[in-house]
């Protein structure tokens, strides 16, 4: 019963513990004792052994105090550690750190947090968190976040808040946030994780203004050396050195190539910042094959590209981007399949769906290579690494285009019997989510 | 012979078109200086190759300039750029064609020969 009743008593200390506990000790002893006086039939022979029940008892009252203590003190050891370790996160953790009540009033804050936002301990604790610093934390988006979407989920991982502080400027914020449930009642408490990403913002952000630059500049030579190299062609064909003018065609070509990669940069990068642009309107999706198979059959000599495409169709989409996927399948189909003479270009309609597949007759793609061909950077190697340069970007930026006009990307392929690339979109009017405008 | 106006920034971006369109008989005249483009002086070329981006001028402010004024917004503008949205600031700076950079000869031939007319090319 003492031990029920320490547990409950919730007492602070081991000292306060003890003092109960010696208390009740003595209420035992003394009821004990009045108990015995009142008995008049008792012989001296039976009180020495009450006496000795008696101091029996003590010793077994005092040893489970003891007992109790220690393990008190056990948990107390415990409980301070658990403390220290919290603690020891939460300051050595060097992103800003929050303790909130369930009514949003700060608990405790961290030194990165009072560093990052520049306020002090005093004018934090206690406070609610949309008062701090004038209420520069009346934040629109972070109210809906911990009034709507934590109470529900119980966790927010990864919401980005942009604010603009009145003494810390613009800042971009990563938040994540947790709710606990503490103590016997279940108090709820909220973690709330800020880390400040304004100047990982700016680091892309500064990256990408630099490739969209640096294409830009690289391309202006491109144009020039393009350009005389045509005048060149013209003027050997003039004087009918036509064995010249093939030399000065290859060289184009190489700069043809040379263009589509650094295009390939740029748009990898506008992927990564969700700046890629999309122009939709109607077109007639055959007339865009025909197009594209006519220029890319003038790129290769050894391969005929078949076409087998359904009657005319209308496509809502982004037609250059389309046709962007379209040239990159082709591109690859003619790369990786040098033995071969052919390559079919075939379109299929199922209800709203289009299908467009590229077939070679190639090397093939084992299963990993099938699972990953269109990732970022991902790169089919041959049996020489160096069989297939490129940047491994074409297939990605492919499939990132599909994905945005709602469609999907995928290959057959049979090991050394060749592969089909292949991609399908709705073909009824698409909901493009066309972003901000980004000049290059 | 028809007059054309070539504006870019890139000096050997000019010659090379000089050459191009002098070659087909054209009579060309080239400029770095986009300024120079935007206060056109009679007699007006007869048409206006216009890259977007010229340093310190901005080519869509040189073709909204020049096709809001009376006098010169007859002149076909042809803007030229390395950006793959071209053709929107085309149409949204009230231009009449466009050609991305890296151009092929044949196109650039085949666009300005469409605002000119046949006649006026000797080959």
């Amino acid at each position: 019963m003492t031990r029920k009743l320490l547990v409950s008593s919730q007492a602070d200390t081991a000292q306060d513990l003890r003092q109960t506990i010696d208390a009740q000790a003595h209420i035992d002893q003394s009821s004990l004792a009045s108990h015995e006086l009142e008995s008049n039939t008792l012989g001296r022979t039976s009180r020495q052994e009450k006496i000795i029940k008696l101091k029996e008892a003590v010793t077994l009252t005092q040893e489970y105090t003891n007992e109790i203590i220690s393990e008190l003190n056990a948990t107390n050891e415990e409980v301070t550690i658990t403390r220290d370790y919290a603690d020891a996160i939460i300051r050595t953790v060097r992103g800003p750190l929050l303790v909130l009540n369930k009514d949003l009033r700060i608990i405790s804050a961290n030194e990165a947090f009072y560093n990052a936002f520049k306020v002090a301990p005093n004018d934090t604790e206690k406070r609610l968190l949309y008062d701090l610093g004038n209420r520069q934390w009346n934040i629109p988006k972070l109210r809906v976040l911990l009034e709507e979407i934590l109470p529900e989920k119980n966790t927010i991982e990864d919401f980005v808040v942009e604010h603009d502080f009145k003494d810390i400027g613009q800042k971009t914020m990563l938040l994540n946030a947790r709710t606990l449930q503490q103590g016997p009642d279940k108090t709820s408490l909220i973690l709330l994780a800020i880390e400040d990403i304004t100047e990982r913002k700016q680091l892309e952000q500064q990256k990408d203004e630099f490739i969209s630059i640096a294409s830009h500049e690289l391309k202006t030579p491109i144009t020039s050396v393009k350009a005389y190299a045509q005048i060149l062609g013209q003027r050997f064909r003039k004087v009918n050195d036509l064995k010249s003018a093939e030399l000065v065609d290859k060289m184009d070509l190489q700069l043809d190539k040379l263009t589509s990669l650094i295009g390939d940069l740029l748009d990898v990068s506008k992927i990564e910042a969700g700046r890629i642009q999309f122009h939709e309107s109607f077109f007639d999706f055959n007339e865009l094959v025909n197009a594209t198979v006519e220029e890319l059959q003038r790129t290769t000599e050894k391969h005929h590209i078949f076409k087998k495409l359904q009657p005319q169709v209308s496509v809502y989409g982004d037609r250059d981007r389309l046709g962007q996927v379209i040239t990159n399948y082709i591109t690859n189909a003619i790369k990786y399949s040098p033995q071969a003479d052919k390559i079919i270009v075939a379109t299929t309609i199922d209800k709203d769906t289009l299908t467009l597949g590229v077939q070679d007759f190639g090397l093939g793609l084992t299963k990993e290579d099938q699972a990953r061909v269109f990732e970022r950077f991902y790169r089919v190697s041959g049996s020489d690494q160096n069989t297939y340069p490129g940047l491994g970007l074409g297939l990605f930026i492919s499939s990132e285009i599909i994905k945005r006009h709602k469609g999907r990307v995928w290959v057959d392929s049979k090991d050394s019997s060749g592969s089909t690339f292949c991609f399908s979109i709705p073909i009824n009017k698409l909901q493009l989510k066309g972003q901000t405008v980004q000049i290059d | 012979m028809k007059r054309i106006l070539a504006a870019d920034d890139n000096p050997a971006i000019l010659d090379a078109l000089k050459i191009m369109l002098e070659d087909v008989g054209y009579s060309v005249e080239t400029t770095e200086d986009g300024a120079v483009a935007q206060y056109l002086k009679p007699p007006y070329p007869d048409l206006l190759l216009l890259d977007v981006w010229m340093s310190g001028v901005d080519g869509r402010d040189v073709c909204k300039y020049l096709k809001s004024k009376a006098e010169t917004k007859h002149i076909p503008i042809i803007m030229i750029s390395a950006t793959k949205d071209i053709i929107h600031i085309t149409q949204k700076a009230g231009a009449d064609d466009y050609i991305s950079k890296p151009f092929q000869m044949d196109h650039l031939l085949a666009v300005v020969e469409k605002h000119l007319g046949r006649n006026t090319i000797i080959h």
